[in-house]
């Protein structure tokens, strides 16, 4: 599918798969009304991936695969969570949304309301975690998560 | 909104299985109990502000990915100090 983004600082049409695109009916917190983003994967990104809204292509997120920082991140889902994400942990992606700070020890990223998705069902909820004792701005490159410098091109 | 008064160690009922109780109320803070499900997530509202205002910080698409080439840039330049 061509998809509008403005990831070089103007709007172009890119194509993402078709498997790249997902309904997030909630939005996301502040972001209600984005309730379709595409997923672009791009060797230049790595290991990010950004979340491009379909409604605005000015808006979007840089978010980072949760199993890459926390192996053992611990996702729990409400009833009516489940009931749009289905139960089969393998199908679900946990993306946690990156902020880009002016240097690596003010770059965060947000392990307390992860992006899950369902790539079955090619949908996505912001979903908080409020059992864990993580922030919405973990620093992402310090102690444990180290390791995603080099990752990330950045070590 | 419905406004119930309640007095110490009493109790509302939401649906089935969900009991608030006025635990204390100490000068202006009162002090809650919550009995839910596992599954019932119970939140400050504040913290649901903290994740909407994280989110307006990083949604500029341009604007991120600006920083992370800079920031790229910058570390890149650090290591060929060295």
């Amino acid at each position: 599918m061509l998809i509008t983004t403005t990831r070089n600082g103007r709007e172009e049409r890119i194509e993402v798969a078709d498997d790249d695109v997902v309904e997030m009916p909630h939005g996301l917190l502040g972001f209600e009304e984005h309730n379709r983003f595409g997923l672009i994967r791009d060797a230049d990104l790595e290991p990010f991936i950004l979340l491009q809204s379909l409604v605005d292509p000015w808006v979007g997120f840089l978010a980072v695969d949760v199993t890459l920082l926390q192996p053992d991140y611990e996702l729990v889902l409400s009833e009516a969570e489940e009931a749009l994400l289905g139960t089969h942990l393998g199908d679900l992606s946990v993306l946690a949304i990156v902020k880009v700070g002016s240097g690596p020890e003010d770059t965060s990223v947000n392990l307390f309301a992860p992006i899950v998705i369902s790539r079955r069902r090619r949908l996505g909820l912001q979903v908080v975690q409020s059992h864990l004792s993580y922030s919405v701005a973990e620093p992402l490159f310090s102690g444990e998560q180290s390791g995603l410098l080099a990752l990330s091109g950045l070590g | 909104m419905l406004v119930l008064s309640r007095r110490v160690n009493e109790t509302i009922v939401l649906g089935d299985d969900i009991r608030i109780t006025v635990l204390g109320v100490d000068g202006g803070v009162v002090r809650l109990g919550v009995e839910a499900p596992p599954a019932v997530k119970v939140l400050r509202q504040e913290v649901l502000e903290q994740v909407k205002r994280q989110n307006q910080e990083s949604a500029s698409v341009a604007g991120q990915i600006r920083a992370l080439q800079a920031l790229r840039r910058s570390v890149s330049r650090q290591e060929g100090d060295k």
